[in-house]
């Protein structure tokens, strides 16, 4: 696939990614804001209908309580009414016929004469008494009814409902009754009271059933009568809440649950306007990736360009002169990823003179490769015409000042050989020190003359030349600063003492004569090169040229 | 790469900190770009420097031109013995005022 249909599709992904996200987060908003509306309407409708079911069931427990009261003379004209036993087993008998378990009365005083329970009488004084049983004391006082809800009683260990009714000689009558009693008592009272109660339309209901869950009453009457089963939560938003004994069902189909217009339209702009600014994050991702991979590709295929340039301009053929036996010369180069513009370079620059060197050009990639490509030519094109190597480098420098806007500069080390004697003059342009290798002795030593300013960097530039004499077997080792500079893991530079060392141990191997192709020495400082680096990139290109004398006598 | 940059009169000094390398050279350049046209002495205060590559020389090598070109001092002070050695091994200490 190309770059740019790819583009296409993650910016459509991003896209439809965005618009989807805001599609699920409506839909969940929207989910919970109509059931915490529907819910909201369920608490409203169980108020309501509590209060409705309240004065249905303590109507019908006064009604009970009155007709006590009503009794109430005729009993206490009895003389049976002053024996406790006796008027208390007339109490459970009336009890009975009520349908209601407890009844009793308190006199002016709020002491409890009579009882349907025997043990109460005269061990309660309302007045004294504590919580559900003191509100009672409150009809001694006003001529009135009291209805408490059903509540749990803790001396009978169940659920008792009481109400009161005043008497107009003082004291009152109070009625109980447990959830079984009370519920076959009001049941009559309770069914159809949600005739035709709708909430949410017409399509949520409410249902009052008995604790075997039969319905007693329904929003539509035609299912009462019927075994309630509890609604499906996919379907339905529902509440259950035990009433006075009686199992209450508030339900509200999901389908007809509706949240308020302006809030509907509210939270819809507001989750289009952030699908819109997710939309925008997620395509200024896409499209800045996929510039930064652009601008990578487009650097690598200029470094590629580089390495080529620079790899192209480079003498890759040993024994680069096979007819001339009294020198060999041997190099490698290892570019880096970001190219640095080194390059060496030998040719004859007389009958009996090599003119050779190694240098590098600051600052990477196709602008130091090119620089490198104008460094060599003009170099080589001068050192040809035989001049003394010190005056070379001099018309060199002010050839590169020339046209060189972007100031680049390039340090060189540039020897030239005499073949019959084995002198080499060079002259160093700003480059790092070489090693001489001397037949006879073990350790390399490194030519260190201070050098004049590299090539190109200011015209009018003096440069002096130097000698050395090389004797039979010796050698010289040239090297750029891409292989002492090299960077280890805790950054420490790989160093000339380091350098040395190794050029040290294998430069045996470089006084090979039948050898011609290639140098194991070389190969060998690179290893170490890479070997010190380990995991860090390679900071530089790294650029050898060995250079051995052999003399006349081969 | 931090740079500072301080001018009294017509001295300026630029502190850079750190290492001069291809990608902080450019952030160097920049602060050139930043000294007065008519600045009589330009330094370079190198003492939290602790590397320089050749694109951290070029920089110092347009500096020094400009610089001339103006009839205006430029030097390089408190160079770390890392540093000096490059400007020595490349030559540059032959045409830089290092003090």
């Amino acid at each position: 696939m190309t770059a740019h249909r790819k583009l296409v599709v993650r910016l459509v992904g991003a896209v439809a990614v965005s618009f989807a996200a805001s599609m699920a987060l409506t839909w969940i908003l929207h989910d919970h804001m109509t059931s915490h509306e529907a819910y909201t309407l369920i608490d409203s409708a169980f108020r309501d209908v509590e209060a409705s079911i309240y004065e249905k069931v303590n109507s019908r427990m006064v009604r009970q309580a009155m007709v006590v009261r009503d009794r109430l003379p005729e009993m206490q004209s009895q003389k049976w009414w002053n024996d406790p036993d006796e008027s208390s087993r007339r109490l459970r008998a009336l009890a009975d016929e009520l349908q209601v378990d407890e009844i009793c009365v308190a006199n002016a005083d709020g002491l409890l004469t009579h009882s349907a329970r025997r043990e109460e009488v005269g061990a309660l004084d309302f007045r004294k008494a504590e919580g559900q049983a003191r509100e009672f004391a409150a009809l001694l006082d006003a001529d009135t009814e009291i209805a408490q809800p059903l509540m749990p009683n803790s001396l009978r260990g169940e659920m008792v409902k009481y109400v009161g009714v005043w008497l107009p000689s003082g004291g009152f009558v109070q009625v109980g009754a447990n959830e079984a009693k009370l519920r076959r008592l009001s049941r009559t009272a309770v069914t159809g009271i949600t005739h035709d109660w709708h909430l949410s339309g017409d399509d949520g209901y409410i249902v009052i059933t008995t604790a075997l869950g039969t319905v007693i009453s329904h929003s539509d009457y035609r299912f009462e009568g019927s075994q309630w089963t509890d609604p499906h939560d996919d379907e339905f938003y529902w509440k259950k809440r035990n009433i006075e004994g009686f199992s209450v069902y508030v339900v509200v189909p999901k389908r007809m649950a509706i949240v308020e217009r302006q809030v509907l339209v509210a939270t819809s702009a507001l989750l289009n306007g952030m699908a819109l600014v997710l939309a925008a994050f997620l395509v200024g991702i896409v499209i800045a990736s996929y510039v930064r991979s652009q601008l990578r590709a487009q650097r690598e295929k200029e470094m590629e360009m580089a390495t080529t340039i620079q790899e192209s301009g480079i003498p890759r053929v040993f024994p680069p002169f096979p007819n001339e036996p009294r020198a060999d010369f041997f190099a490698a180069m290892k570019t880096a990823r970001d190219v640095g513009g080194d390059f060496y370079d030998f040719y004859f620059s007389g009958p009996r003179k090599i003119t050779f060197l190694v240098a590098d050009v600051s600052g990477k990639g196709v602008p130091a490769a090119l620089f490198m490509m104008r460094a060599k030519a003009t170099i080589k094109g001068i050192a040809q015409t035989s001049k003394p190597v010190a005056e070379v480098v001099e018309e060199a420098n002010s050839a590169l000042c020339q046209d060189n806007g972007a100031n680049m500069f390039v340090t060189a080390w540039v020897g030239e050989i005499d073949l019959d004697t084995g002198v080499v003059s060079y002259v160093n342009a700003g480059h790092n020190p070489p090693l001489l290798l001397r037949a006879g002795e073990e350790a390399p030593e490194y030519v260190r003359t201070a050098p004049g300013l590299a090539l190109g960097a200011m015209d009018g530039m003096k440069y002096r030349s130097q000698e050395i004499r090389l004797e039979p077997g010796d050698a010289l080792y040239l090297y750029t600063d891409g292989i002492v500079e090299q960077p280890g893991a805790q950054g420490e530079q790989f160093g000339e003492e380091r350098l040395a060392q190794v050029v040290a141990e294998r430069c045996a191997s470089c006084r090979d004569k039948a050898d011609r192709k290639s140098s194991p020495m070389l190969e060998a400082v690179v290893a170490k090169v890479m070997e010190h680096r380990g995991a860090v990139e390679q900071a530089d290109d790294c650029t050898q040229l060995l250079v051995r004398y052999n003399g006349e006598n081969k | 790469m931090k740079i500072t940059q301080r001018t009294e009169g017509q001295s300026t000094t630029i502190s850079p900190e750190g290492r001069i390398d291809t990608v902080t050279a450019p952030e160097l350049e920049e602060a050139m770009s930043n000294v007065p046209g008519d600045v009589a002495s330009l330094m370079f205060d190198f003492a939290k420097v602790e590397y320089i590559s050749s694109a951290g020389l070029r920089v110092l090598l347009v500096a020094q031109k400009n610089m001339m070109k103006a009839g205006a001092s430029m030097s390089i002070a408190n160079v770390a013995p890392a540093v000096k050695e490059v400007f020595d091994i490349t030559g540059f200490s032959t045409i830089f005022t290092i003090v």
